[in-house]
C-alpha cells in the first residue's frame, strides 16, 4: 500500500470513529416537544396517554413532561399556579410544539396564555368537545375523547330488557359532569330515564351505589377526585349490595362493574404523538382536524357478576376480556 | 519414424485447412450460441413479463377481495361501530400493504347534510363539515345524483388522512356517471381526484357499493332506492408497483396512466420499480414488454423492460457449446486423417517391413547362437550364419532337411524322438518351449554338448518351430572347473574335505547295505606348524604336494580317489581336509587289521625326510582309524571319532596310529580337563622344578643337574609329565613353561652359588616348540641378566629330533647360546635318526644316551654295542657323553670301563626338589657321598 493510501485509509478510519460517536447524539432530533398531563403519573388514564404518546413520538423529538396533577389538587389556585409554571417553562424553555393531555391543561393552559400563539398545541383527552375553550385556535388541533354510549346503552338495555331507568355515579369533577352530560343527552335519546351521582367521597359513593340498586341498572363512571377512595373496602362492601348491572366506561373502574366498553388512552397519546410530528413536519393546525378516539374494549367482571347472580348474554361473555 | 515429404506436405496442408475450419466453426458456433442465448433470454423475459402481469392482475383481484369484505362486513352487522370498523380495516391494510388507506363514503341526501354533520361533531370531530372543492361548480354531481358522498370514515386515521373526512365525492361531476353506474349494476369502480383544495395528488380509488339491509339488492332501481354508501380503496399506486415480487433483478417496472403509444400526452408516469435501465451500450438491447391495463374502467399501461447485453450471456454455455463444435469437428477430422493416413502408414508399414526384415536377418545372421527354423515336419526353412559354423553346414545344402536327424547323432535322436515329435505334432495354437542339453553332432561327425531351446508357434496357419541351438562345449568345461573347485583342494588335487565326506557318506551305505565294513584313516603331521613357521609356507605346502604324492603312490590303487585337472576321477580314496590333516578311505577291507597295514604304510611313507628347496625336513605322522560302520554311522559321528584316535596316537608318542576306542573319548575329555587346569597351573603355583643330578665318573663329583618339571595339581595329585607336556606342546602352553623353568633354574642355580653351594651346571630341556622361537637367544639372554647367573652353568638338553628337523637353523642358533657360553647336549641321543654329519657340524658339548640303551645292557648285547659305540663316536667327535638311566653298580661298572664321563640316574639320586637337592649340594647326602668314596 503506498503512503497517500495509507494516509487516507487512515483519515477514513478517523472519520468513520467520529460518526460512530456521534451517531447515539445523532438519534435525538433537535426538535423539542412538551407534554403537559392534566393529571399525574400512577393516574391510570393519565399513564395510558403518556405511553401511547412516548411509544409514537419516539426519538423524533426531545420530550418534556409536566404533571399539573390537578386531580388531586382541586383548588383553583393551585390549577393556576401549575398553569403559570407551564407557561413560563414554555416561553423559557421555547418547545416547537406542545401537547396536553385532558382538559385542565387546555383550559388553565391552552386557553389562558396560548390562544392563537405561535407555538403550535395538540390537545388530547377533552371530553365530549371543545367548546367550552372555544377551540379550534389557529395554533390547535387535537382529539376529543368520546366514550362508546351508544353501544352501552344498547348493551344495557338488551341485558336488562325493558329497563327504564338507570343511574350514572361518578366524581364530583368537572369531567365526570361532562361525562354525565353527554350520558344524559343520549338517555334521553332512547327513552330512558338517567339520574346522576356525583360525590366527593367513598363514603357518599357506597351510600349512591346502594340507593342505585334500586334502578334497573348502574353506569358507573370514574372514581378520580374521590380522594378516600379504599379499593379492597369498596368491592367488599359491593360483594353485600350488589344486585343490578353495573356497566363502566373506564377500565379502572372495571373492578366495581359487571360490563365494561372501555376508552383506550394510549390511542389519545398516539394521535397527539402523530399529530405534533406532523405539525414539526410542516403541516399547519388548522390541516390536522379535530377528531375522536374509535377504540374501545369490552370487559367483564366475573367476580361482581356471580356477587349479582346476574347472567350476561353467551357471546357477549366469550367475546370480552375477563376480570376475576 | 521420421516423415516422409509427402507426409509433411499433407501435415502442413492439413493443419491450414484445420484452423480454416477452426476458425469458421468457432464462428458459426459462437454466433449461434448468442443468438440461442439471445432468443432464450427473450423466452425467458417474456415469462418474466407474463407473470409480473400475472402479479398485477392478481393485486387488482385483491383489490376486489378487500372491497367485498369490507361491503360483507357493513351488510352482517346490524350496529357497526367505529371501533369494529377500525379494527376490520387495520387488519386488511396489514395483509394488504399497497392499498393507502380504506374509507366509507356514506350516502347523505341533501336535507340530512346537517344532521350528518352534527352527528359527526357530536362524535367528537369538532367542526366537521362537507368538504366540496370550490373549483368544481358546486352540487353539479350531488345534483345528479341527488345525494352526498362524503366521507366518514377513514383509516388510518392520521392528521394528514383525518382531513379527508368529510370529502363529498359526489360534488365532481365527472365521477357522477361512474357512481351511477356502480350504485345501479353493483360493480366496483375505480376513480381518478385530480388535485384540489383539499388534495395535494391524484387519488387513485376504488369503489364498492354498499346496500342497506343485510342483502344487495338484485334490481337496479332497488339498488339505487338502497343504497347506503361505498366501501373505498385509496391505492398507493408507488408500493402497488414496488411491492410486487420480480421475478427478475434485471427487470425495470413502470405503471403509466393511460397509454404512453397514444402520444396524446396525457399519459403520464405513475410509479417505477426494479431496474433502471437508461442508456444502451453498443452491445446493449433493450427487451419492452408492454401491456394495457384495465383497473375497474380506469386506463393504465404496464411497461417491463429489460436489458440484455453480451454481458448477459452465459459464456460458459456458448464455450461448451464452441467446445462440442470443436470436439465434433475434431472428430470429423480425425476420421478424415485417418483415412488418409492410413495408405501413407501402410506404404510406411512396408518400408518399415522391409528394414525390419532386414535388421531381422542381421540380428539373425550375426547372433552367437544357431537360429533355425523348421515347419511343422521338422524340416529347415532357415539357417544363419552360426548354424553353418556349429554344425559344418551350408544353408544351401540343408533347406528343407529334417533337421534333427540332421544335428543330433543317431543314438541322441532315438532317446530324444518321443520329446520332439510331441513338440512336433502339438494342434492347439498355444506355443509351447521345449529347452533341452544334449549331445549334437557336426558335419565331421564329431559330437559335442549342445543346448537346444525349441518353440513351437505359428506363422500364418501354418506351424512353425524356431530352434535355438547352442555349442556348450566351453560352458562344460567351466561346469567341470567349478566343480573341481568346490570338490578338490587345489594344493594337492586330492578331494577337498566336502567330497571326502560324500564319499564317506555313500561307502558307509554301501557298507551297511552289503554287510561289510570300511575304514577311515585320519592322519595329521606331527609338528607341521613348526615346519610352517621355521621354513615358511611356502615350503610347508611343499611337504604336503610331496607327502600327497607318496600317498597315491604307495596307497593301494582300489583305496584312494584322487583328481586330476583333466576332471577324471582315479579311484583312489585320498583326501585333504585342510591344514596337514589327510584322511583315507578304505571302503571295502575284509578285517581292521587291513587298516593298519595301510596305516603302517602310510607312517612309513611319510616318516622319512624330504628335501625341499635344499631343505632336509623330516615329518612323522599320528594316524588314527575309525572303522565304519562299527564307531560311526554318518560321516560326521566316524570324522570324529577318526580326529579323536588320531589325537590319542599324537598323546601316546606321535608317529604312530590308533584304532578308535570308547575308552578314547573319556581320555579325550580328561586330557581336555588337564589342559584347562594346565593353563592355570603356573597361576596358581602348581608347577616345580625338581633336579637331578648328573655325577663326573672320573672324579665322582656332582658336576651339574637336569632339571625335570613337576606339576601339583591341587586335586589331582602329581601329574607325570608325559601326561601334561604333551598338551603343552600342542596347545602352544609349553614356550610358557619352557620360559618359567628356564628362568627359574637360572634363578635357583645362583641362589645356590649365593648360599655357598658348589657351583654346578643346570640342564634344561628345550621343547621343539621352544627351540623356533625367533627371540629365544633374547630371552635366555634377559633371564641369565636377571638371575645374574654365569652361562657356563647353563646347560641346553635338546633332542635328536630337534635338532635334525631344520639344521641349518638349528646350527645357527646353537651357535648362538655357544656364543654365550652354555652347554649344548643332545638329549635321549640313539633314539632319533641323526645324521652324523650334522653332528659334527653341530657346536656340541655332549650327547646323552638314552636310558633305554642303558636299562638292558646287561641284558641286550645290542645295547652294549649301541652304547659302546656311541661313547666312540662321541669322543671321536670330542663331545662327551652322559649315561641316562643308570640304576645299577654294574651299570655304572660298564660305562666307566668304555670311557663314559658323566652318569644320571637313580643309582646316585632320583630327581629331587630343590630344597633336598640344595642338602645335597650341600654335601650332606650320603648317596652323592657314596659315589664320590667310589
Amino acid at each position: 500500500m503506498s503512503p497517500a493510501h495509507s494516509k487516507f485509509g487512515l483519515e477514513s478510519q478517523l472519520i468513520l470513529i467520529i460518526l460512530l460517536f456521534l451517531l447515539p447524539f445523532g438519534a435525538y432530533s433537535k426538535n423539542k416537544c412538551l407534554y403537559i398531563s392534566s393529571y399525574h403519573q400512577g393516574y391510570a388514564w393519565s399513564d395510558g396517554v403518556e405511553r401511547g404518546l412516548r411509544k409514537s413520538i419516539g426519538t423524533q423529538c426531545e420530550l418534556k413532561q409536566i404533571d399539573m396533577d390537578t386531580k388531586r389538587h382541586k383548588d383553583e389556585a393551585y390549577k393556576q399556579q401549575v398553569a403559570k409554571e407551564a407557561r413560563d417553562l414554555i416561553l423559557s424553555w421555547k418547545p416547537d410544539v406542545v401537547i396536553t393531555a385532558d382538559d385542565n391543561a387546555a383550559k388553565y393552559v391552552i386557553q389562558l396564555y396560548f390562544k392563537g400563539h405561535e407555538i403550535p398545541f395538540v390537545f388530547c383527552g377533552i371530553n365530549w368537545n371543545v367548546d367550552a375553550y372555544g377551540f379550534p385556535y389557529s395554533n390547535t388541533t387535537g382529539m376529543v375523547e368520546v366514550a362508546p354510549i351508544d353501544v352501552l346503552f344498547n348493551k344495557a338495555r338488551s341485558i336488562r330488557v325493558g329497563a327504564e331507568r338507570a343511574v350514572y355515579l361518578g366524581a364530583d369533577t368537572l369531567t365526570e359532569e361532562k361525562n354525565a352530560v353527554r350520558f344524559e343527552e343520549m338517555a334521553e335519546k332512547i327513552g330512558l330515564q338517567l339520574d346522576r351521582h356525583l360525590v366527593a367521597s367513598m363514603a357518599e359513593w357506597l351510600a349512591a351505589y346502594e340507593t342505585a340498586q334500586e334502578y334497573d341498572f348502574l353506569i358507573i363512571g370514574s372514581n378520580s377526585g374521590i380522594n378516600d377512595w379504599n379499593e379492597s373496602e369498596v368491592i367488599d362492601r359491593l360483594k353485600l349490595t350488589t344486585h343490578i348491572l353495573s356497566l363502566t366506561t373506564h377500565n379502572w373502574m372495571m373492578p366495581y362493574s359487571m360490563l365494561g366498553f372501555t376508552k383506550i388512552p394510549e390511542e389519545h397519546g398516539e394521535w397527539a404523538a402523530k399529530a405534533a410530528l406532523a405539525i414539526l413536519d410542516g403541516v399547519s393546525p388548522t390541516d390536522i382536524p379535530i377528531v375522536s378516539n374509535r377504540k374501545w374494549e369490552i370487559w367483564v367482571n366475573h367476580s361482581m357478576l356471580e356477587v349479582s347472580g346476574l347472567k350476561l348474554p353467551g357471546p357477549l361473555v366469550r367475546k370480552a376480556k375477563k376480570l376475576h | 519414424m521420421r516423415s516422409t515429404f509427402r507426409e509433411k506436405v499433407f501435415i502442413g496442408q492439413s493443419r491450414l485447412l484445420v484452423w480454416l475450419l477452426v476458425v469458421v466453426c468457432s464462428l458459426l458456433s459462437i454466433v449461434y450460441s448468442v443468438s440461442r442465448e439471445v432468443s432464450g433470454v427473450k423466452r425467458e423475459f417474456a415469462n418474466q413479463a407474463w407473470q409480473v402481469q400475472r402479479a398485477v392482475i392478481h393485486r387488482v383481484a385483491n383489490l376486489e377481495t378487500v372491497l367485498t369484505a369490507l361491503v360483507g362486513q357493513h351488510h352482517a352487522s346490524d350496529n357497526l361501530s367505529s371501533a369494529e370498523q377500525t379494527l376490520f380495516s387495520q387488519e386488511l391494510l396489514k395483509a394488504y400493504p399497497f392499498i393507502h388507506s380504506i374509507m366509507h363514503v356514506e350516502q347523505v341526501s341533501k336535507e340530512d347534510v346537517a344532521a350528518f354533520e352534527d352527528r359527526m361533531r357530536v362524535e367528537g370531530f369538532v367542526g366537521f363539515k362537507l368538504k366540496q372543492d370550490r373549483g368544481v361548480k358546486p352540487g353539479s354531481g350531488s345534483q345528479y345524483l341527488g345525494f352526498q358522498l362524503p366521507v366518514s370514515f377513514i383509516e388510518p386515521m392520521e392528521p394528514r388522512t383525518a382531513n379527508f373526512l368529510g370529502y363529498d365525492l359526489a360534488n365532481e361531476s365527472s365521477f357522477t356517471m361512474l357512481i351511477e353506474k356502480a350504485i345501479k349494476d353493483g360493480d366496483t369502480i375505480a376513480l381518478e381526484t385530480l388535485q384540489n383544495r383539499y388534495i395535494n395528488e391524484p387519488l387513485y380509488l376504488i369503489l364498492k357499493p354498499i346496500y342497506l339491509g343485510r342483502y344487495p339488492p338484485e334490481k337496479a332501481s332497488e339498488r339505487w332506492e338502497m343504497l347506503s354508501g361505498f366501501a373505498v380503496l385509496r391505492i398507493d399506486v408507488e408500493q402497488f408497483v414496488s411491492s410486487l415480487e420480480l421475478p427478475g433483478q434485471n427487470l425495470g417496472l413502470k405503471l403509466f396512466r393511460g397509454v404512453p403509444e397514444n402520444g396524446d400526452g396525457q399519459s403520464r408516469l405513475l410509479a417505477q420499480f426494479g431496474a433502471e435501465i437508461g442508456q444502451l451500450g453498443l452491445f446493449e438491447h433493450r427487451l419492452n414488454f408492454t401491456q394495457p391495463l384495465e383497473i375497474h374502467g380506469l386506463q393504465f399501461t404496464l411497461s417491463v423492460t429489460r436489458k440484455i447485453s453480451l454481458n448477459a450471456i452465459q459464456g460458459s454455455r456458448v464455450f461448451i457449446e464452441w467446445m462440442i463444435t470443436m470436439l465434433v469437428l475434431g472428430l470429423i477430422i480425425a476420421v478424415y486423417r485417418n483415412r488418409r493416413y492410413a495408405k501413407l502408414q501402410e506404404e510406411a508399414a512396408e518400408r518399415v517391413l522391409a528394414i525390419e526384415g532386414a535388421r531381422f536377418t542381421n540380428v539373425i545372421d550375426t547372433a552367437f547362437d544357431a537360429v533355425i527354423t523348421a515347419d511343422g515336419s521338422g524340416r529347415i526353412l532357415s539357417w544363419n550364419q552360426q548354424a553353418k559354423e556349429v554344425f559344418g553346414y551350408d544353408e544351401r545344402f540343408v533347406l528343407g532337411l529334417r533337421l534333427f536327424q540332421l544335428i543330433l547323432s543317431p543314438e541322441t535322436f532315438v532317446k530324444l524322438e518321443s520329446e520332439l515329435i510331441k513338440i512336433l505334432q502339438r494342434q492347439d495354437d498355444q506355443p509351447s518351449r521345449l529347452r533341452l542339453e544334449t549331445q549334437g553332432q557336426r558335419k565331421n561327425g564329431q559330437e559335442f554338448p549342445l543346448e537346444l531351446s525349441i518353440s513351437s508357434s505359428t506363422a500364418g496357419n501354418s506351424p512353425m518351430l524356431s530352434i535355438f541351438a547352442r555349442d556348450i562345449t566351453e560352458r562344460k568345461r567351466w561346469d567341470e572347473r567349478v566343480r573341481y573347485l568346490a570338490y578338490c583342494d587345489s594344493l594337492t588335487d586330492l578331494p577337498n574335505r566336502q567330497a571326502f565326506k560324500e564319499q564317506v557318506a555313500r561307502a558307509i551305505n554301501a557298507a551297511k547295505r552289503h554287510n561289510r565294513i570300511g575304514a577311515v584313516l585320519y592322519l595329521d603331521l606331527d609338528e607341521f606348524k613348526r615346519i610352517n613357521d621355521t621354513l615358511g609356507h611356502d615350503i610347508g605346502d611343499m611337504l604336503l604336494q610331496h607327502i600327497t604324492k607318496r600317498l597315491v603312490e604307495q596307497v593301494r590303487v582300489s583305496d584312494t580317489i584322487s583328481y586330476s585337472h583333466s576332471g577324471q576321477f582315479s579311484g583312489k580314496n585320498i583326501a585333504r581336509l585342510g591344514g596337514d590333516e589327510f584322511t583315507v578311505l578304505l571302503d571295502e577291507i575284509d578285517e581292521p587289521e587291513d587298516a593298519a597295514i595301510v596305516a603302517k604304510r602310510v607312517q612309513n611313507v611319510i616318516a622319512r625326510s624330504y628335501n625341499l628347496n635344499g631343505h632336509d625336513v623330516y615329518v612323522t605322522p599320528s594316524i588314527g582309524i575309525a572303522i565304519f560302520p562299527r564307531d560311526g554311522h554318518d560321516v560326521e559321528e566316524l570324522l570324529k571319532n577318526a580326529d579323536t584316535a588320531m589325537y590319542h596316537a599324537k598323546a601316546v608318542g606321535k608317529n604312530n596310529f590308533q584304532f578308535y576306542t570308547d575308552q578314547m573319548n573319556a581320555l579325550a575329555a580328561t586330557r581336555l580337563k588337564l589342559e584347562g587346569k594346565l593353563r592355570k597351573a603356573l597361576a596358581g603355583k602348581e608347577m616345580e622344578l625338581y633336579y637331578q643330578p648328573q655325577i663326573d665318573m672320573r672324579s665322582g663329583q656332582l658336576v651339574s643337574a637336569e632339571a625335570l618339571l613337576r606339576w601339583h595339581q591341587p586335586e589331582l595329585g602329581m601329574i607325570p609329565p608325559d601326561e601334561f607336556i604333551p598338551i603343552a606342546e600342542e596347545t602352544g602352553m609349553i614356550i610358557e613353561l619352557g620360559e618359567w623353568v628356564l628362568n627359574e633354574a637360572c634363578r635357583q642355580n645362583k641362589a645356590w652359588q649365593d648360599a655357598g653351594c658348589q657351583y654346578i651346571r643346570v640342564a634344561i630341556n628345550l621343547s621343539g616348540m621352544q627351540f623356533i622361537q625367533r627371540d629365544l637367544s633374547v630371552r635366555v639372554e634377559n633371564s641369565l641378566r636377571t638371575s645374574g647367573l654365569d652361562p657356563k652353568y647353563l646347560e641346553f638338553e635338546i633332542t635328536e629330533s630337534i635338532l635334525m628337523r631344520n639344521v641349518n637353523e638349528t646350527i645357527a642358533a646353537l651357535n648362538e647360546f655357544k656364543m654365550m657360553g652354555i652347554n649344548i647336549s643332545v638329549d635321549d641321543f640313539g633314539t632319533g635318526y641323526s645324521s652324523l654329519s650334522y653332528l659334527k657340524r653341530f657346536p656340541l658339548n655332549s650327547l646323552k644316551i638314552d636310558r633305554s640303551f642303558i636299562r638292558d645292557i646287561s641284558e641286550s648285547a645290542d645295547d652294549v654295542t649301541i652304547t659302546s659305540a656311541i661313547i666312540a663316536m662321541a669322543h671321536q667327535l670330542n663331545l662327551g657323553v652322559v649315561a641316562e638311566g643308570v640304576e645299577t653298580q654294574r651299570q655304572l661298572d660298564f660305562l666307566q670301563q668304555q670311557g663314559c664321563e658323566m652318569a644320571q640316574g637313580y643309582f646316585f639320586s632320583k630327581p629331587l626338589p630343590a630344597e633336598e637337592f640344595e642338602a645335597m649340594l650341600s654335601g650332606s647326602d650320603n648317596k652323592v657321598m657314596r659315589l664320590q668314596q667310589n
